[in-house]
């Protein structure tokens, strides 16, 4: 799925999109080396699930792409290393934030999957309305 | 396309006939509540809230979710099932479903045969022969533990030719078997905790007070107007009390006390408290300083300290031998903190805390602008594993000057450790009265009968055959690696070299004959101790639920049953089962209990320790009131009972907070735990004289413990992810992720004087152990330098220059190896936190690329 372009991707930017299932917020985002996971010439466009996978709190608009970090978390405050795969750098989640796979293809960037469970599911695909039905709506 | 890492691509549902039991934690004192679900593997719920056991609709909302390390999956008689550990978010401690990493992971820490990672759980007892340990049957197992206790207490004799390493927490079931064997069945007054070498009190400045160490409810800490934290973290420790009683509920100032930087440091500073960067191992003169000036100002409450704190000298030194040594009258307190030394501008030069920071730790403390004084006191290891009665003491201080305690949003309160389940029949006062080869002699007293180090007692060859259950004091220590020399050199002699119990006899004898130990070791997996075990037995991790039901208590002293729900290896056992054998073995009559429900019953019906903290008094009425044991109608109390436990109207109420005034309930008939019920100031000196022999002097210590040129000081502590010796978290991925090593962290100066950069694998060397027993011995260890750039310090270095800091028990890489044999003469606790060394760059270690170096101390501002 098309979540974004490297030309608009600039330092600091933050984007946000739903995948795979509607209602499933991301984020994307460029930090300031290179990335485990992470794509573009400098390896360094990474994308992430918004949810902290301590209690479900939003961690979308706690991203600091300088200091490659998400968080911490209103809630908890957990912090998660956005260069290491959402590993926990401090905090009480249980697993890493789930990091979405990407592609580029002509300067586009794709979402092709996602590392890890999103919070709140079982399975990433069940419970809910895959992204691609509702665009084809 | 999916989700596709195995481990984290999908969680079971569990069916609404799933078998759901509750219990507590494994980890830490907090206590929180967990529900366990089990169901056959191949069966599965449905995402709507009618169709699982979990009520709840898919996908799941806030607190609601379990996730993917809170499932399982283990096996038992040829079937696997699912099991799931899911925050209780009905439970009064963690309502809501809050929860710790450690918690959250802890199904991951379940047994079972199909993960490689429990591949060396002990399943069987072993008998080392010939140089390796050899599975043999229990009845030889048994058998040769009992006969090299004959050998090594000469058939009864000499008692304390056997010494016991037993934890102090666990369950009240096991402690009291484990107990009842060592000072009843054997008579030894040998008898070590799990993270101190004699049967001593953590926090002695407090307790001799007449305070209670665990006196508070939680939610006094929402109810705060102030809270102190020193030497302790909850945010690292604690985390439940950290981020939902005193974050979320809760909205009291800080005051900080703790030489690094940390998270908490930062959230105090970010939410009007305040951090005082102390520098290491100069808290006492730091707490003296808030507290004389907080006497300096008036701020104190006279009218508190005239009604509740004894001031008449006489009648302290009739309270008891501690009380003559170290208890003072208010006048005498307020003389002390009259010493120049604690003067603000004085103690800053010591301390490194500016002085107008004392002065504003010391009224956000005594709060003078309140009608009353509402600060929580919270304390742990930083104090306790230092100067552990001037720091304890101070702190009791400080809380009666401000008669800040036993209302809601005040008290006094230890804050970390495990949950507690220490309990005894009462033999231990006689065998150690009776037998102590240990004594104190101080600046009043002298010849005081104390329990016995036993660690010394290993060394200096007193113990005979040292019977270790649950831990590992060849790590976990103090000045360790000096005494794994000793344990190598004592174990060393004559082994057997056939599985025949006379064969097994005749080696144990002649070893000890010729100064020799041997060493028992009960366990679940191996650990440093058990490299030098002669006989190796696997116990059931009752803990995590293996075996019968549990009782013991959190830290608001919430008493509840955990629900044993797996079976465990089948060839291991619970520990009061082993002990049971040993005991029966040796003669005694009253231990051939059938289950951990039936010496519960026995406690609560013979023991529940009647008048005290922790009494249980009220349980066998109630249970009796509605016909049924007491095992059975703890199974009622879901929501646990705060101790001390009453009976009313043929049911059980608890107490939520000890030391409540006048016309609430009282514990020992009295508000605080003295013979008048008046609480006793202490005597918190830095020119205290510790060795009567020389006239040296904490501060003259305090000179032989800091660092000489090119060394640093290198403390310990904790972090959140790792609990402990690591037994589970050492096999748990993704905590093994996060720190595969233990961490050094450093200030990028002291790093890059010594060109050492993050993930640099470094060797810490204390070549000047100091030992307070003998000559000084050398210690070293290794760890993986954690060094933030100052660019991404956001919030600033956690660590100062010349200090660097370490988790303090991780497998293979132990700072206790450097720490220094330095225990209070009066009570003897080590001190841990005081360790030093010259650190230096082996290499770069293989974790480097792997590890995540990210500053750990960013707080919301």
């Amino acid at each position: 799925m098309l979540v974004g372009s490297v030309g608009d991707l600039g330092d600091g930017t933050v984007e946000t999109f739903e995948y795979p299932l509607e209602g499933t917020r991301n984020f994307l985002t460029r930090i300031e080396g290179a990335a485990w996971g992470g794509v573009g010439s400098d390896g360094d466009i990474v994308a992430y699930n918004g949810l902290c996978t301590h209690m479900g709190c939003s961690v979308e608009g706690l991203v600091t792409p300088e200091q490659e970090m998400a968080g911490p978390c209103s809630c908890h405050y957990t912090t998660f290393d956005l260069s290491k795969g959402g590993m926990v750098v401090s905090g009480a989640a249980t697993t890493d934030l789930p990091q979405v796979r990407l592609e580029i293809e002509d300067g586009d960037i794709y979402a092709t999957g996602i590392d890890g469970l999103v919070y709140g599911y079982r399975n990433n695909l069940r419970d809910g309305t895959p992204i691609e039905a509702a665009t084809e709506e | 396309m999916a989700a596709d890492n195995p481990n984290t691509s999908e969680v079971p549902i569990p069916p609404t006939g799933a078998e759901r039991s509750t219990r507590s934690c494994r980890y830490c004192i907090v206590g929180c509540g967990y529900e366990v679900y089990k169901w056959p593997v191949g069966e599965e719920g449905g995402p709507s809230a009618d169709e699982n056991a979990l009520g709840i609709d898919y996908p799941a909302g806030y607190g609601e979710w379990p996730s993917p390390n809170m499932h399982e999956i283990i096996q038992e008689n040829g079937q696997e099932y699912h099991v799931l550990f899911k925050p209780d978010t009905e439970y009064p401690v963690n309502e809501g479903g809050s929860h710790s990493v450690r918690g959250g992971t802890q199904a991951q820490s379940l047994y079972s045969p199909n993960n490689e990672d429990y591949d060396d759980r002990l399943k069987q007892p072993q008998i080392r022969i010939g140089g390796d340990l050899v599975t043999v049957d229990w009845d030889t197992a048994i058998e040769a533990w009992a006969r090299a206790t004959e050998i090594a207490t000469e058939n009864g004799e000499n008692p304390n030719g056997y010494g016991q390493k037993l934890y102090f927490y666990q369950f009240i079931e096991n402690t009291f078997a484990g107990t009842k064997l060592c000072h009843d069945v054997i008579g030894s007054p040998n008898w070590g905790g799990h993270n101190r070498p004699a049967l001593t009190t953590e926090v002695p400045g407090l307790v001799n007070a007449g305070l209670a160490q665990w006196s508070y409810a939680y939610e006094d800490a929402a109810e705060a107007d102030t809270i102190v934290l020193a030497g302790a973290d909850p945010k690292e420790n604690q985390d439940v009390i950290f981020s939902k009683w005193i974050n979320e509920e809760g909205d009291a100032d800080i005051v900080f006390i703790d030489p690094r930087k940390k998270f908490t440091a930062n959230y105090a500073e970010n939410n009007g408290g305040i951090h005082l960067q102390v520098n290491e191992a100069t808290d006492p003169i730091l707490l003296n300083a808030i507290a004389r000036h907080i006497v300096d100002q008036g701020w104190h409450d006279e009218g508190f300290i005239e009604e509740w704190v004894m001031d008449n000298r006489e009648t302290i030194d009739e309270e008891g031998w501690y009380q003559e040594e170290f208890g003072l009258t208010p006048e005498e307190y307020y003389d002390l903190l009259d010493d120049s030394r604690y003067a603000p501008e004085n103690a800053a030069e010591t301390t490194g805390v500016p002085a107008e920071d004392i002065r504003e730790a010391a009224e956000l403390i005594a709060q003078p602008d309140a009608d009353e004084t509402n600060t929580l006191f919270m304390l742990e290891k930083g104090l306790i594993w230092g100067w552990s009665h001037e720091n304890t003491g101070a702190m009791a201080n400080l809380t009666l000057i401000t008669g800040s305690v036993g209302r809601p949003g005040t008290g006094i309160t230890r804050a970390g450790g495990h949950q507690e389940g220490f309990w005894t029949n009462g033999a231990e006062g006689d065998a150690i009265a009776e037998r102590s080869t240990q004594t104190f002699d101080g600046e009043k007293v002298e010849g005081v009968t104390v329990p016995p180090n036993t660690v010394e007692r290993v060394r200096d060859g007193e113990i005979k055959h040292w019977h270790v259950i649950g831990n590992d004091p060849a790590r976990h220590s103090y000045a360790t690696q000096d005494l794994r020399n000793s344990i190598r050199e004592r174990t060393s002699g004559a082994q057997p070299q056939t599985a025949d119990i006379d064969e097994i006899e005749r080696a144990f004898r002649e070893r000890i004959e010729n100064g020799g130990m041997v060493v028992t070791h009960q366990e679940l997996y191996p650990n440093t101790t058990t490299q030098y075990a002669d006989i190796l037995l696997p116990a059931k991790a009752v803990e995590s639920g293996e075996g019968g039901d549990y009782h013991r208590w959190n830290g608001e002293r919430r008493f509840r049953q955990y629900q044993g729900f797996m079976e465990g290896p089948s060839g291991a056992k619970e520990d009061w089962e082993i002990f049971s054998m040993m005991g029966q073995r040796l003669g005694a009559d009253d231990m051939d209990w059938e289950s951990s429900r039936e010496i519960f019953n026995l406690i609560a019906e013979e023991y529940p320790g009647a008048g005290g903290d922790h009494s249980l008094e009220g349980i066998a009425p109630a249970a009796e009131a509605n016909d049924m044991t007491p095992a059975e109608y703890m199974e009622t109390v879901e929501e646990g009972v705060q101790q001390p436990i009453y009976e009313e109207n043929g049911e059980v109420q608890g107490t939520p907070r000890i030391h409540a005034p006048d016309g609430e309930r009282e514990v020992m008939d009295h508000r605080f735990h003295t013979s008048t019920g008046e609480a006793i100031f202490q005597r918190v000196d830095w020119d205290r004289v510790v060795d009567p022999d020389d006239g040296t002097t904490i501060g003259d210590v305090y000179e032989q413990l800091s660092p000489g040129e090119d060394e640093i000081w290198v403390t310990n502590g904790r972090l959140q992810h790792l609990w402990q010796n690591m037994y589970t978290h050492q096999r748990l991925e993704y905590v093994q992720k996060r720190f595969p090593q233990n961490i050094l962290q450093l200030h990028p100066n002291d790093a890059a004087d010594r060109e050492i950069e993050a993930g640099d694998l470094v060797e810490i060397v204390n070549d000047d152990v100091l030992n307070i027993h003998g000559e000084n011995t050398e210690g070293s260890f290794t760890a993986v330098a954690y060094v933030v750039d100052e660019d991404d310090a956001a919030q600033g270095q956690a660590v100062s220059e010349g200090l660097a800091y370490t988790y303090w028990l991780y497998p293979d890489q132990v700072n206790n190896d450097v720490n220094p044999a330095y225990l209070d003469p009066a009570n003897p606790n080590p001190g841990y936190k005081y360790g030093k060394g010259r650190i230096r760059r082996l290499g770069e270690s293989e974790v480097k690329d792997e590890m995540s170096f990210k500053p750990m101390n960013i707080a919301p501002e």
